[in-house]
């Protein structure tokens, strides 16, 4: 008896372990949602996670390149070949709905995932 | 006893695995009632800025196009760079009078009573000195006095001359309508979801916001205000439905002198100098988008006492001052909706 009630023990730790592991991940997976869309003339041309640290090099409109970074859950422009510089100004940006717009380069880089969802827009 | 004890430990677990299945279950099942409605949006480059819109609409109707034309329409009317709009008509036709289309003369009759309104803190026809200061084309430079002396003779609305749907300036006057067209061009995409039935939209053009109706579950808009010295980080949030909310500020375009100092866009209409009276940027809240649109502008200039003794007499609209201290006034009517982060306090202009 008592052997069978330790395989029950077993058993149902083994379960709760399992039960407990699939309701982190599912609730992580909901949680690192957040990404940036870039978007060249209005077509998305990058899609990337805010979780992975990352250096892309943007070819935007008007022959002007971007060196665009992904660090620690932000991301920003550190170089723009255009001549306004408005886009390097802007700095990082971390929260969803927020963006930053190179008008020569028709660049678009913005946030959207689920996280910190209750601001709509920054003006 | 022990095995019901396991038993009832059991049916815990599967209570909670059939919860957690559940959880997924239902997921579909509200978007499903969400799915009735389709969101859309609009990314267009015009009127040199970025501009998005976002609505949500039923599966027919799609207006995505008619706010396309719009756009396309309202900026080759009012660009003052491509030459057969109707202020480059206007401006080439210095002297004598120009026939224009309903809308141009709708928006320079506004601009015209706010500048009157203002005190001539809102002028559209300052163009040639921020023309001088290079920022209508990104060659920046500090202009001589003289030459100011000289191009602050060629300005004042007053001169303006309005005549059914014609318009006259004086001969080597110049306007542009940069400070009111995005107002007016966002109170007419309000005007396009309004027709079409759309109950909840979102419209950014490059930081003008108009909002028609709440989001799609009922819950208000929420718009955040950039904290203009550390524009990564945020001052407060403002929920709207049905309104503008628009700012001005010196952070916005601005270049760096050879001596070090700061220049920015927004032109005092009186010096032809960029207006340093005290404010680091002003938003403007209320239902008319052009009204706020050349508010915004016009109180920055006005500078921070003025601005105030405006809201307290002006109750159209409500205001969000911050001056360089990085004092933050609103006008009461905010207190009961704004949220403000990271420790930043207001005082209500009274």
């Amino acid at each position: 008896m008592e052997k069978r009630q330790r395989i029950f023990w077993i058993i149902l730790i083994i379960l709760l372990v399992v039960c407990g592991i699939w309701i982190v991940i599912s609730r992580l997976s909901v949680g690192e949602g957040n990404y940036a869309v870039i978007k060249v003339d209005g077509e998305i041309i990058r899609q990337l996670p805010l979780a992975e640290d990352t250096v892309v090099m943007i070819d935007g409109k008007n022959n002007i390149r971007l060196k665009v970074i992904v660090d620690k859950g932000s991301i920003f422009v550190e170089h723009s070949d255009c001549p306004d510089k408005i886009c390097e100004q802007k700095g990082r940006i971390t929260k969803t709905n927020e963006n930053i717009i190179c008008l020569p380069a028709r660049t678009v880089i913005e946030i959207q995932g689920t996280e910190g969802d209750t601001v709509d827009v920054v003006i | 006893m022990k095995k019901i004890t396991v038993l009832l430990i059991m049916v815990g677990v599967m209570a909670l695995l059939v919860g957690c299945l559940q959880e997924e279950n239902t997921t579909p099942v509200v978007s499903a009632t969400e799915n009735t409605l389709k969101t859309e949006t609009l990314d267009v480059f015009a009127m040199d800025t970025y501009m998005n819109i976002k609505y949500f609409t039923t599966e027919n109707s799609d207006c995505s196009q008619k706010l396309q034309n719009e756009i396309t329409y309202l900026e080759s009317i009012f660009s003052v760079t491509d030459e057969n709009s109707d202020i480059s008509k206007i401006n080439s036709n210095a002297g004598k009078f120009t026939v224009v289309s309903d809308d141009t003369t709708a928006l320079v009759k506004k601009a015209v009573e706010i500048s009157d309104m203002t005190e001539g803190s809102l002028d559209i026809t300052v163009y040639p000195i921020l023309k001088e200061w290079g920022f209508t084309t990104g060659n920046y430079k500090i202009p001589e006095q003289k030459t100011l002396n000289d191009l602050l003779k060629n300005t004042g609305y007053q001169n303006i001359v309005l005549e059914d749907s014609k318009i006259k300036i004086p001969e080597n006057f110049a306007m542009d309508l940069g400070a009111v067209a995005k107002g007016y061009t966002g109170d007419k995409l309000c005007d396009i979801f309004r027709k079409e039935n759309v109950k909840s939209a979102l419209i950014n053009l490059g930081g003008n916001v108009q909002t028609v109706g709440t989001k799609p579950d009922g819950s208000l808009w929420n718009v955040a205000l950039k904290n203009p010295i550390d524009t990564e980080k945020e001052i407060c949030v403002v929920p709207l439905s049905d309104k503008a909310m628009i700012t001005s500020g010196g952070y916005e375009r601005y270049f760096v002198g050879k001596d070090g100092k700061q220049y920015w866009h927004i032109l005092d209409p009186k010096t032809g100098y960029p207006s340093d009276k005290g404010l680091l940027s002003v938003t403007v809240i209320g239902e008319d988008g052009t009204l706020c649109d050349a508010l915004s502008t016009a109180l920055f200039v006005m500078g921070e006492e003025k601005a105030k003794t405006f809201a307290r007499t002006h109750s159209m609209v409500d205001v969000i001052l911050i001056n360089s201290n990085m004092e933050i006034f609103i006008t009461e009517n905010l207190k009961d909706s704004i949220q403000m982060l990271d420790n930043f306090r207001y005082r209500i202009i009274a």
